[in-house]
């Protein structure tokens, strides 16, 4: 049984990113960040993350 | 009041007060002996591998590049009952350039793998396991450390009395660096002269023995595990600690379970999986394209065209138990844990309805109507089985393979016994639940 990881969240939001309906925020590979950035926002608001947890999240990410 | 509270109340048995310990303890003994010759996933594809040609008789076997496989005996109907479990387990791996001198000491740099807890693996005798690649692209097997004569290695804590600022007033999240998990390998120079002397001494002695150059490391995978073997525990011998019995305590009773199996109407498939303990990433985990490459050359075997609707007709008929572990009980530390729905040691195979973390999420969610089905089969056959969530809701979580498999439309349910500190390096299981969850596949793969 593996440990689950905040790495997971990464993934969903890349997937999420990638899916057309956030093409509204642009296309371009540079507009990936800001996509990025407001699906982890919502992300850790609905599952009420730590600020800890949020600051790992927001790290993760930009390394993305 | 009695009769109805018999009537109306489950009551949990105690595999013990169930069964012939003689036959419990014969089977543990077996167990153990797999224990300590399968620390990896390539030493447990040998070990799958050497069973099978003992043991085949109209079984196939396919293995997917030395570190995941598949035994299946095929049957007439569509679909498959399988049983699906993984084979890594959390261990210490070197980086690919590993050797280093400091402080008169020379010293291998490493990477974690899977969910370790960092300080379990100080100052305790490790084995060095692996293969490499070398230059001529011959392959190198070997392990250093699990016979009696082998040195072992050892990754080193710091003293108590210097250890106040640096690690004990730290959260232990924080406390133990990973980048500090450096292992001993030397401390020999090899001549007067000023830098790197015992390095040189240690990639002298490993071209000597091995005829390895420091650059083979680079296409090198070696992992290192605990050197202790695998003992019984408990005045009474009821348990049994050892290393890797997430998840390799599923692999050898679904082996076991599988080879004591008849032939049945459905095709009988046993899977083990690598990677499962950092994600099911890579073309050897439960995500890899294998399972599909497996029931392509099962349809071929039954003369059927393995078309896309047909692999997908195959896969809707197919059952699973997701064999893993889960998180027994530890009375020191039950308040991470919602007793009503926590599993326990000695209560049997566990049957785990989800994994995943707080809200569900990231996991396989079994069926109600599987779930009806494989109660039945455990309650027809005298099988001993609980249910168990791993921790209380928002306490944690974890996760296995279930989800990957459930994804190919297969009915999927987590199944296997409850381990009490998973993840360390001895971790420690039951006798009575080991054996239970060997009956619990059996009867899966005979109904």
């Amino acid at each position: 049984m593996f440990l689950n990881r905040k790495i997971n969240f990464t993934k969903l939001i890349e997937n999420i990113s990638n899916s057309l309906d956030l093409m509204a925020f642009g296309e371009n590979p540079s507009h990936h960040a800001i996509r990025v950035g407001f699906i982890s926002i919502i992300i850790a608001n609905t599952l009420n993350l730590t600020r800890t947890e949020k600051i790992d999240l927001y790290f993760i990410l930009s390394g993305s | 009041m009695k009769d109805l509270k018999e009537k109306l109340f489950r009551t949990q048995k105690n595999v013990w007060l169930e069964n012939k310990k003689e036959e419990i303890f014969k089977f543990a003994k077996n167990y153990i002996d797999f224990l300590n010759v399968c620390k990896t996933e390539r030493e447990t594809v040998n070990y799958v591998k050497e069973y099978f040609s003992n043991n085949a008789k109209d079984e196939l076997i396919f293995i997917n590049r030395n570190k995941n496989v598949a035994l299946v005996r095929i049957g007439k109907e569509n679909g498959a009952r399988l049983i699906a479990s993984h084979i890594d387990s959390p261990r210490i791996d070197l980086k690919q350039n590993p050797i280093f001198e400091d402080s008169n000491i020379a010293m291998f740099h490493t990477h974690y793998y899977g969910g370790i807890k960092k300080y379990q693996w100080l100052n305790i005798p490790l084995a060095l396991h692996g293969v490499i690649i070398k230059s001529d692209l011959k392959t190198l097997e070997f392990n250093i450390g699990e016979n009696e004569d082998d040195p072992v290695f050892v990754i080193p804590d710091l003293l108590p009395h210097l250890s106040k600022k640096v690690v004990d007033e730290k959260p232990v999240k924080e406390a133990f660096d990973a980048d500090k998990l450096n292992l001993i390998v030397g401390s020999i120079p090899f001549s007067k002269e000023e830098k790197d002397q015992i390095k040189l001494n240690i990639l002298k002695i490993l071209n000597e023995t091995y005829g390895i150059y420091e650059e083979d490391f680079i296409s090198a995978e070696i992992t290192l595990t605990p050197a202790f073997k695998a003992k019984d525990v408990g005045f009474d011998k009821s348990l049994i600690a050892g290393y890797g019995q997430d998840d390799r305590i599923c692999a050898y009773t679904s082996l076991k379970a599988f080879f004591d199996s008849k032939k049945a109407a459905q095709t009988q498939i046993v899977l083990m999986v690598d990677k499962e303990e950092i994600g099911s990433e890579g073309n050897t985990s439960a995500q890899s394209s294998f399972l599909f490459e497996v029931v392509i050359e099962i349809l071929k075997a039954k003369k059927i065209e393995p078309t896309f609707e047909n692999i997908v007709s195959f896969f809707k008929h197919s059952e699973c138990l997701s064999a893993d572990v889960n998180g027994a009980v530890n009375p020191m530390y039950k308040e991470v844990h919602e007793k009503d729905n926590a599993s326990y040691i000695n209560n049997g195979v566990v049957l785990t309805k989800f994994t995943g973390h707080g809200g569900k999420y990231m996991a396989n969610d079994a069926n109600a109507e599987f779930v009806g089905k494989i109660r039945k089969i455990f309650n027809d056959n005298n099988v001993v089985w609980q249910t168990g969530e791993l921790g209380k809701v928002d306490e944690g979580g974890g996760g296995t393979i279930a989800k990957y498999i459930a994804n190919h439309n297969i009915e999927t349910i987590d199944c296997g016994p409850a381990l009490i500190s998973m993840h360390s390096p001895f971790e420690i299981s039951s006798k009575a639940d080991l054996f239970e969850t060997y009956k619990a596949y059996k009867a899966f793969f005979s109904y």
